[in-house]
């Protein structure tokens, strides 16, 4: 018989918890998975890739997944799997040249003609002004104001305090009225008319 | 009071507490500096809200919920390796060994037509010992098998699965490339059909098991899926190629005992075993083991690769009939 019977995930699994069917996850989530994977990412490709290796990974620890927030663990892989790969680009670039550190968040990309209009092009000035945030800001203010999600839930996804959680949003909010100025002044006409920034970051 | 600094982004999402929030608001009002942090902030934090919805692409929900990577992956990279000639590579090996010296040998076109490929090779051995000797040599080298070195990845294994519960045949029917079901039918003919064309299939499945699709897949469909489903509901896939396993490849896989059969461990989680039959390397994927899944792979006939001339030989003819029922 099998020798391999201790590994069996069910015996692990409360009685009462009834796990959803594939199907109704993905329905219930991909949306939700792939808007964040395009925020983060800011490309469709990499967004689509994000999105199938987050659900990869729900899929394999589907069994040892104990009831709470779906969301939640949702949101957890997929930045932290953003995260992790942004780190690595990141140490990739630096030890190639560590010349053009500024650009090694997903920078360029959307000056490539095929991607403005991937999702239509009313908002590309903002997806390239979050490209140009620090991942982990990116990810922290994404997560506020795309998702919605509280400070204290920001600190749990990512893994960090709540204080950096609030000084990461502010740095990434001020980050980006400089450059969302630059691009697009006019959208932004709210500050401009109030007064001149003098602090920032 | 100091300026507000970080406070004014948590101001803004409203994550202060009551009395803070009201300092707070207290020293906006006195602060001209702080007041206009605070529009800003608002306005970025609009503009971060405002952004458009994306929406994914209807295929990848689709990979999603067959979990995508299976079919393509599969056929370009897991099973890497050439495994059973097509017709086209056994019309080059007619080619080769007609310029060994035998005479009229014309494989590449009777190779390729059902009728006159019999007729040939007889009047060939019939001629000369010479031309014995060239058919022999032929299926010795079409006789041999290439290492199968199984990969092992999560996606590939949960695509594999993914398209065995997607029942729907519209939905996973661009998804399959280069599919052409063989044998349709109850699970005693597809046993039989499966046998006959000495792939490694259990005589009887055990109680409660049966076949739901035999299909093709892989580059030039060399690669046998075949989809079970056990008592208990669970499906697995069992993928068959004509090769030899790769042992050293796989010198760090665990073994393990499965139904009296020793097979190495690829995964536990989903499950994926493999094991050599004969000439064959069959797989087995499930999403997890059980004790009917360990009672279908002990079923499976099988032994060791033999690599001897008979053996090789009856593969080559095997090789040479088989090649004109691929589709």
């Amino acid at each position: 018989m099998a020798r391999t019977e201790e590994t069996d995930p069910m015996s692990t699994q409360p009685a009462a918890w009834q796990a959803p069917s594939w199907e109704e996850i993905v329905r219930d989530h991909s949306a939700r998975v792939y808007r964040l994977a395009y925020r983060l990412t800011g490309n469709k490709h990499d967004a689509e890739d994000l999105t199938q290796e987050t659900f990869v990974r729900v899929f394999r620890s589907l069994h040892s997944y104990t009831p709470g927030t779906f969301e939640g663990w949702l949101h957890r892989i997929t930045t932290n799997l953003f995260l992790d790969q942004a780190r690595r680009k990141q140490r990739i670039r630096m030890d190639a040249m560590g010349e053009d550190a500024e650009r090694y968040a997903s920078g360029d990309q959307l000056s490539a003609p095929e991607r403005a209009f991937e999702h239509g092009n009313l908002d590309l000035d903002i997806q390239r002004a979050l490209d140009q945030l620090p991942p982990e800001y990116r990810a922290a203010v994404v997560l506020c104001d795309i998702e919605g999600l509280s400070y204290e839930e920001i600190a749990v996804t990512l893994g960090i305090k709540l204080g950096t959680v609030r000084s990461r949003i502010h740095r990434a909010r001020a980050r980006l009225r400089v450059s969302l100025e630059h691009r697009a002044p006019s959208s932004f006409a709210d500050s401009a008319d109030a007064s001149p920034l003098t602090v920032l970051g | 009071m100091s300026h507000l600094g970080s406070r004014i982004s948590a101001l803004v999402d409203g994550q202060l507490s009551v009395a803070d929030t009201e300092k707070a608001l207290a020293h906006v009002a006195v602060c001209p500096e702080c007041s206009a942090e605070l529009t800003a902030s608002r306005a970025a934090r609009r503009a971060l809200a405002s952004a458009d919805e994306v929406a994914p692409a209807p295929d990848l929900t689709a990979r999603l919920l067959s979990l995508g990577c299976g079919a393509e992956p599969l056929t370009s990279d897991l099973f890497a390796p050439p495994v059973r000639q097509s017709r086209d590579e056994l019309a080059s090996y007619g080619v080769a060994s007609g310029g060994l010296g035998a005479r009229g040998w014309r494989a590449g076109s009777s190779l390729r037509g059902d009728v006159g490929h019999r007729r040939s090779s007889v009047r060939i051995a019939a001629g000369s010992m010479a031309g014995l000797g060239a058919v022999a040599a032929m299926l010795f080298v079409l006789g041999e098998r290439p290492d199968v070195v199984p990969t092992v990845h999560p996606g590939v294994d949960l695509g594999l699965l993914g398209q065995a519960i997607t029942a729907d045949p519209s939905a996973s029917a661009d998804e399959i490339s280069s599919s052409t079901v063989p044998v349709a039918g109850s699970t005693r003919e597809t046993v039989a059909w499966l046998r006959q064309h000495a792939w490694s299939f259990p005589a009887e499945l055990p109680t409660g098991w049966s076949v739901t699709t035999v299909r093709w897949s892989g580059d030039d469909s060399r690669v046998l899926e075949v989809d079970v489903l056990g008592p208990d509901g669970a499906s697995l896939v069992v993928t068959e190629q004509q090769g030899r396993l790769d042992a050293t490849a796989l010198a760090g896989a665990p073994t393990a005992e499965v139904g009296g059969r020793e097979v190495y461990v690829l995964s536990f989680e989903p499950w994926h075993v493999v094991w050599q039959a004969d000439g064959t390397v069959v797989q087995v994927v499930g999403s997890q083991q059980t004790d009917s899944a360990a009672t279908l792979v002990g079923a499976f006939p099988g032994g060791a690769f033999d690599d001897g001339v008979p053996a090789r030989i009856t593969r080559g003819w095997a090789t040479v009939t088989g090649a004109l029922e691929r589709p």
